[in-house]
Order: C-alpha cells, then sequence, then structure tokens
C-alpha cells in the first residue's frame, strides 16, 4: 500500500536527479542558516536548521556571548506581501542546560518562500532586535521506514480483516434474539455480506492508496530543485547568462519569483569555478540586457567551469541557481575590473591547500585556530586574519562588496556551493528587506579589520574548498584554503 | 453485580439505563466536543500538540470505546455458563454485542491513524487542510465507537421493556442531535456563509444531515423524533456559538492575517429545525413506501425545506442585525484575509453559470437521497439488533 507509492516518490526524484538538477535548496547543498549579528547591544550567533518539508518545524540556536542577557523571543513571519504585517505570538527561547549562553526554540513555517525570524533580546542592557532572513523550501520527503511500515500494514490488515469480520457476525447473528442460533439462510446472507464489505472495504482501501499516491506525487513535486542556468560563451571575451524562468513553480506559494533586488548594487553575483581541478575563480557581476545577463570575462584559462549565479528575487527569497560553460580556449582580455575578481591556485589533485594563504606585497592570510576535527553541522566561526610580513594585521583592507570579506564554499563534488559573508550566509539584500532600517552593522569603515570572521557550518562530511576575497589596494585578492569536514 | 447488557435474555433491570447507553452518550459527547474545539483552536490559536485539551477530548472517546470493548469482550467470551453466549455474536473466537466489537475496532483504528498521522507530517509536512488520510482513519475510527455504541443501546432497547426502550430510545435521538453537530463542524470549509447561496454548500450538507435524520426516523417510534435530534443539535450548535467566544485566543502560527483575539465558534446553527419538522409530518405518508421511495421522498424533501429556509437566513446573516454575539456574523478566522467575500460579507458565486448552479443543486439531491437510503438501512439495521 504505502510502500509502492513511496517507492514511486522516490523514483520520480531519482528521475529529477538523473536529468541533471539535485533536490537541494537555496545556495546549493546548505540548507541551514547561519547568521551573526546583534540584536540591540547583545550580539547573537543564530543557525537554523530547516526542516525537510515545509510546512515544518525549524529549530533555532541562538547562542550569546553577553552575560546581562535575560531572555529572548523569536517569532517567524513572512518577508514580504499579505501575513508579513501580523505577527503571531512569540516564542520564548529557553536556555539550554548542555551548553553556556545557548536558547533554544522552534519556529513553525507553514509555507514555502521567504520569511524573517524576529528576534527580540531582553536584558539588563535594554532590548534589541535582530531579524533572519530564510528561505523555506521542501526537500525530499522521508520513506516510511521499515518497522512502521510492517506494523502499520499489520494494523491494516486486522482492520480490514475486523471490518469483514463483523459485518458477518451482524448480519449472521446480530438480529437473532438471545438464546436462538443462525439459520443456514442466515449464514448464507452472512456470507453475502462479508462478500460486500470486502468489496467495499477494500475499495475504501484501493481509494486511500491512491489518495495516498497523490499526496506522494505532490510533496515530489514540491521538492525544491536548483534551477538550471544557461551559460553561453560569446566570442571573443564575453558570458551570457539566462537565468531559469521565473514561472509559479510547484514548490513555491505564490507567484512573485519575478523582479530581482540588487545585492550591493548588483543584481547578480556570478562565480565560474573550473572543473575539476577548482584551480581558477571568478568572481563577476554580470548586467541585465533584455532576458540575459552579460558580461565581459577577464583573462582567464580555457576549460570547463561550474557556473553558478546567486539573486534574490523582489519577495527576498535568495537563489543559487547553477550550470556549465565550456571555453574553448584561453580567454585574452584585462585584468578584471571594479568588484570582478580572478584567483588561480593549485588544483584539488596537487593536495589540500593547509597553511597560509599568499597574498601580494608579501601579504598573507592565516586561517586563525583551524579546528583539528571538523564536524558536518557543527555551527563553527572561520576566522581569518591578513597579516603583512611583519607578522602583524594590516592596515590597508578595503570594503569589498560593503564588508571586510567574502567567502565562497565548494565541496570537492560540486554538491555544495555556499557564499558566505561576516554577517552569515543570508544575502544581504535580503537582511536588508528583513530588518528595514535597523541594518545591523556591517563594514561602512574606509578601513575595516584585518581579522574577518565568517559563521558557517559545514552541511555534509567531505573535502571542501574554501576562498576567502578581500579587497586591498583597488584589487580583490583570494586566498584559497582546503579543509576535511568529518 | 450483574450489569444488565450481561444479563442476556432478561429484559434489562426496571427502569434503570444500562451502562453501555451512558457509555455510548460518554464517547459520542467527547468526539463531538473535541472536534468542535479542535477547529475552534485551530482557526484562533493555529498550533497545537498531541496533548491539548480538545485532543485529550477525542482521546477519551477512543478510551471509553476501547475499554468498553476489552470489558464486554471479555465478559461474554470467558463467563462460564450458557447465559453469556446467548446476546452476543461470534467472531474469531470471541463473543461480544456486535456494537462492542464495533468499538473495538473503532478504537484500534484511532489508535493505529496516530503513527499514521505523525509519519504523514514528517513526510508531507504539516497539514493545513482538516482532510487527509490519517484524518479519515482517525474519523472512521470515531464514527465507528459512536454506531458501535448506538448498536450496544438499540441491542438494549430492543430487548428492554416498554418504559425503558423509550427512555433509551429519547437518549439515542439526543445522541443523534449532538451527532449533527460534529457534521457542521466537518463541514467548516464548505458552510460559510458566503457560500449559502451556491451549490457546493448544498451539495456539502446533503452528505452527511440526510443520513442522521433518515436514520433517527426510521429507527425511533416516536412522532417528533427528527425535530428532536434537530432541535438538540440547535441547543448544541447555539452553545458553541456563545460559549467559545468567551474565551481569548492568541495566534500562534503565522501567517497571520487578522488579528482574532477569541476562540473563534464554527458558526450559527444551519437551520435543520425545517427539513426535520417536514420529514416528520411526511413520514406518515412515507413509511409504507419501499425503500428508495422512502429514501427518494426524504432527500428531495430534505433539500427543498433546507433551501427553502437556509437561502433567505443567508441573506439575513450578511446583514448588520447579524453582527453580535447571538448570530456571530463577525466572527473570523485568522488565516482568512480581510480583503476576501467571507471578511466583507459578500456571498460568493461558486458556479460558473446559472445552468451550472442547478446542476449542483441536482447533484445535492441525487447525493441526499442517497444518503437517507444509507440513513434508512442503517436505522433499519439497528431497530433489528439484539446482540
Amino acid at each position: 500500500m504505502g510502500g509502492s507509492s513511496t517507492s514511486r516518490a522516490l523514483l520520480v526524484l531519482l528521475a529529477a536527479l538523473a536529468a541533471g538538477s539535485q533536490p537541494l535548496r537555496a545556495h546549493v547543498g546548505s540548507p541551514d542558516v547561519y547568521f551573526e549579528g546583534a540584536a540591540g547591544p547583545y550580539p547573537l550567533l543564530v543557525v537554523v536548521r530547516m526542516p525537510r518539508v515545509i510546512p515544518g518545524i525549524a529549530d533555532i540556536e541562538l547562542r550569546s556571548p553577553s552575560e546581562e542577557l535575560r531572555s529572548l523571543r523569536v517569532t517567524p513571519v513572512l518577508l514580504r506581501g499579505p501575513g508579513s504585517e501580523l505577527s503571531p505570538a512569540p516564542d520564548t527561547a529557553q536556555r539550554a542546560v548542555d551548553e553556556r549562553g545557548l536558547y533554544r526554540a522552534q519556529l513553525w513555517l507553514m509555507q514555502r518562500g521567504a520569511w524573517k525570524l524576529k528576534i527580540a533580546a531582553d536584558g539588563a542592557l535594554g532590548s534589541g532586535e535582530l531579524a533572519v532572513p530564510v528561505g523555506a523550501v521542501s526537500t525530499m520527503p522521508r520513506r516510511m521506514t521499515g518497522a512502521l511500515e510492517a506494523l502499520l500494514l499489520l494494523l491494516a490488515a486486522v482492520l480490514v480483516g475486523g471490518a469483514i469480520g463483523i459485518a458477518g457476525a451482524a448480519a449472521r447473528e446480530g438480529s437473532l434474539a438471545p438464546g436462538c442460533e443462525p439459520t443456514p439462510a442466515l449464514v448464507r446472507r452472512s456470507r453475502r455480506v462479508m462478500l460486500a464489505a470486502a468489496a467495499i472495504v477494500l475499495g475504501a482501501v484501493g481509494v486511500g492508496s491512491l489518495w495516498w499516491r497523490e499526496a506522494a506525487d505532490r510533496a515530489a513535486r514540491a521538492v525544491y530543485r536548483v534551477p538550471q542556468l544557461q551559460a553561453a560563451f560569446l566570442p571573443p571575451r564575453s558570458i551570457s547568462v539566462v537565468l531559469a524562468p521565473p514561472r509559479v513553480e510547484p514548490w513555491a506559494e505564490r507567484d512573485g519569483l519575478t523582479g530581482l533586488v540588487p545585492d550591493h548594487g548588483h543584481v547578480m553575483h556570478l562565480f565560474l569555478v573550473r572543473d575539476p581541478g577548482m584551480d581558477v575563480l571568478v568572481h563577476v557581476h554580470p548586467t541585465q540586457d533584455g532576458g540575459r545577463f552579460v558580461e565581459e570575462l577577464p583573462s582567464m584559462p580555457g576549460g570547463r567551469y561550474r557556473v553558478f549565479a546567486d539573486v534574490v528575487y523582489g519577495t527576498g527569497f535568495p537563489e543559487t541557481q547553477v550550470g556549465e560553460l565550456a571555453l574553448p580556449e584561453d580567454v585574452v582580455s584585462g585584468l578584471p575590473v571594479g568588484d570582478d575578481s580572478l584567483a588561480t591556485s593549485l588544483p584539488l589533485v596537487a593536495g589540500p591547500l593547509t597553511g597560509d594563504a599568499p597574498l601580494a606585497a608579501g601579504a598573507r592570510m592565516v586561517w586563525v585556530d583551524p579546528p583539528d576535527r571538523l564536524r558536518a553541522n557543527e555551527p563553527i566561526r572561520l576566522t581569518f586574519r591578513v597579516v603583512g610580513r611583519d607578522g602583524r594585521l594590516v592596515e590597508d583592507l578595503e570594503p569589498y562588496l560593503g564588508m571586510a570579506g567574502h567567502l565562497v564554499v565548494v565541496r570537492a563534488d560540486w554538491k555544495v556551493f555556499a557564499h558566505v559573508h561576516p554577517a552569515g550566509t543570508a544575502p544581504m539584500a535580503a537582511v536588508e528587506l528583513a530588518n528595514g532600517d535597523r541594518i545591523p552593522a556591517h563594514a561602512g569603515h574606509a578601513h575595516p579589520r584585518a581579522e574577518i570572521t565568517f559563521p558557517y557550518g559545514f552541511p555534509q562530511p567531505g573535502h571542501y574548498r574554501l576562498f576567502v576575497q578581500i579587497r586591498r589596494a583597488g584589487r580583490v585578492e583570494t586566498a584559497v584554503f582546503d579543509v576535511q569536514a568529518t | 453485580m450483574q450489569t444488565s447488557s450481561s444479563a442476556i435474555g432478561e429484559p434489562g433491570q426496571a427502569g434503570r439505563v444500562p451502562w453501555v447507553v451512558w457509555a455510548a452518550v460518554a464517547a459520542t459527547v467527547s468526539v463531538v466536543a473535541g472536534s468542535v474545539w479542535d477547529i475552534s483552536w485551530h482557526v484562533s490559536i493555529g498550533r497545537d500538540t498531541f496533548w491539548t485539551p480538545p485532543h485529550l477530548l477525542i482521546q477519551l472517546c477512543a478510551a471509553i470505546g476501547g475499554l468498553s470493548a476489552i470489558v464486554l469482550i471479555a465478559e461474554h467470551s470467558f463467563r462460564r455458563g450458557a447465559g453469556s453466549r446467548a446476546g452476543s455474536v461470534r467472531l474469531f473466537g470471541l463473543r461480544a454485542p456486535v456494537g462492542a466489537f464495533l468499538c473495538g475496532w473503532g478504537a484500534l483504528a484511532m489508535l493505529t491513524s496516530a503513527p499514521f498521522d505523525n509519519w504523514w507530517h514528517e513526510a508531507y509536512g504539516l497539514d493545513v487542510k482538516v482532510v487527509s488520510p490519517p484524518h479519515v482513519l482517525l474519523a472512521v475510527g470515531a464514527v465507528a465507537i459512536v454506531y458501535g455504541g448506538f448498536a450496544l443501546a438499540m441491542a438494549e432497547r430492543n430487548r428492554a421493556a416498554a418504559a425503558l426502550e423509550s427512555r433509551i430510545e429519547g437518549i439515542f435521538v439526543a445522541l443523534i442531535g449532538v451527532a449533527m453537530l460534529s457534521s457542521q463542524a466537518e463541514l467548516i470549509e464548505y458552510s460559510s456563509k458566503s457560500l449559502m447561496h451556491s451549490a457546493i454548500f448544498y451539495r456539502a450538507s446533503a452528505i452527511p444531515f440526510p443520513l442522521q435524520l433518515a436514520l433517527v426516523r426510521r429507527l425511533a417510534g416516536r412522532r417528533w423524533a427528527c425535530l428532536s435530534a434537530a432541535a438538540v443539535y440547535t441547543l448544541a450548535a447555539l452553545a458553541q456559538e456563545w460559549i467559545l467566544p468567551l474565551f481569548p485566543a492568541e495566534q500562534k502560527l503565522g501567517p497571520v492575517l487578522q488579528r482574532v483575539p477569541y476562540m473563534a465558534p464554527i458558526g450559527f446553527p444551519l437551520l435543520m429545525i425545517a427539513p426535520a419538522a417536514v420529514l416528520d409530518l411526511a413520514w406518515r405518508r412515507i413509511e409504507p413506501l419501499g425503500p428508495w421511495t422512502q429514501a427518494a421522498a426524504s432527500g428531495v424533501l430534505f433539500l427543498a425545506a433546507f433551501a427553502a429556509v437556509q437561502w433567505p437566513f443567508a441573506d439575513f446573516l450578511m446583514t448588520r442585525l447579524a453582527r453580535n454575539w447571538i448570530f456571530g456574523s463577525h466572527y473570523q478566522f485568522y488565516m482568512v484575509s480581510p480583503l476576501s467575500p467571507a471578511a466583507r460579507y459578500q456571498f460568493v458565486a461558486a458556479d460558473p453559470s446559472l445552468a451550472g448552479f442547478w446542476r449542483g443543486m441536482a447533484i445535492a439531491a441525487g447525493t441526499a437521497v442517497l444518503t437517507s437510503r444509507i440513513g434508512l438501512a442503517i436505522g433499519r439495521w439497528l431497530r433489528s439488533v439484539q446482540r
């Protein structure tokens, strides 16, 4: 009954997988949200563990070193549109007993789309608010496990047999006066009744099974699939990108997947990473030209590239679309200009890049206190320092796209791609939409401090390559590190 | 001490209503009250756990059904002596009154729905709708317990002396009235007053109510059986309409489209009084006919009488005069947009055309005939059950 319908749902998904799209979420394979900011005077590190299916319950972990913090209340609200003005009653986060400064709460996300989690903090230093934008989508529906399936099938058999038996017993003896025995005619009648009951009950089971299958299919269709963009090389040195069309997807609750919101002045952040070595990273910002995005590439080596396009829709929903690009030969062009950047490093096969990463003018980037064992899904603050020849922090760091640095995380098998800021995994456009005027502090200074921290959690075990991008002396520089998560 | 149900072969002890009848009353009232309260909870607060008070009431129904079944099956299967065998039916080697097996089946179905529902939420998401396969299994189980209770009560009544028979019948008629309240609750998605000028409302109403009225009419001997049941239903519906909003509520589940600071009731009672009275009046003419003719007459009369009163009453419900605590037209559900027709006291033209409307009403009439036939059949069976 149930097993075959869930198998069918799985087949639909496997077909989708085979077609090249992956049933993963925005940011590609990195579903949980990590965010670092402050609610008024209280610094907060927020981790949101998203549920596998929406409507569902998300677990939120709030960490604050502040001793003066007394209470944290969280409320999920739609980011835009009807339902974004009124809030349900807030939930008070519970202090964890196993870790100091950790608070936990559960959030009910009833609709797929863009949400903001409003966090209200209260304590001796007063009160403060922070809003974390979150994109809610469904991933693979769960398959019914063996033990539960067996139990339900057994109970179903008992119920079906029982129903038929009760009908027969009622027909045979139910209307007899107490003390009488059933006549042969009654026994025959009861057999006919049992046949009719069997037909009705099994018919009901059949209808129920079809209904279950339909629900499973609907859930499978509602699974978020990373959209495929179309990337093409326009000789001699340009690239064009066409996003997957913003039709009303079954995974989305609404229309509104139109109208892109610029993130630090750029509607699209495009990343090209060479396949398979990950030895070239190109980060450019194509401009919209009609229905497509075009950009002139910097001088870069030829080869196969994986393409990742980060956009934010008008509803506040962030999305990463993926694609591929083949450059038949090296591109001859200029140096990257403005916010664009190009980085080269050793390919993956040459061995993991540990230790300090060299930068221009004798400087280097140091990963501060890399953990010996990196566990998947454990929140971690990745801290990097830019130091000069003398080992001291450099003082000429410039804001890059409005912040001290950017981190790009790619897993060796391409199943994870994340673009992380010092504030966390949420794109700044969504953060601005969520927080309105109260944008959490981010680098607007002339010279940000050369120690940068990114909150993150590696979603799956595996080999990851990290690209940390900063700007110095008008040029974007990239440091590359490799790490293994278990 | 022997309870009436095990003193088989003898009429129920003089004047004392057997315990199974009270168990049936308790099970029916708890599941109906629990269902109505649960719907109000979901449209006012939004969020619940397994152990909220309305859920506990529904679970109480399962407990009463299951325990009654176990007690009766144990008594009748394992007591020595001929007396125990006589008033029971045999099923898979066990003996008990038919109603006991129905109650046990219903309790098992309700129990099975719990892990099933849990898995369904994890696989396909928390429910936004009332109707899903696990919820249907729960409802079917509850109905089995309620009708199992009816069968136990009727077995007593059909063997009882006249005075007791009349008392049990009276209790049963009242229980049908209570069950009609749960019908209104189950139809909540189709019984908004905005839909009362559309065929879909009548098609939906034609499913549970004709069945219940036909059932009580076929089973009870008293002259005003349907009207009594409808009167009990009306009182129960008024009670929830007047009492629930006295309690405050806070929305705990987004998206919230309207602020609703009270527990929203499920709606002013549908005017079942009218078709019930018509059915009682016409029964003397209808009763001598064959069952399908009885059903045809009952079904058509039900729809005509109901539409004739509910349609103009819906007009009244849309006016300012109805926006008070008595008629409750001003109550809202938090997930309904303030711009929707329901919130703005407007009718929705749910039918594509006039022809579509009449086609829908014809389907409603056909449905009423069909469900009346089923109700008559159940009523006839309950009339005949002795064990």
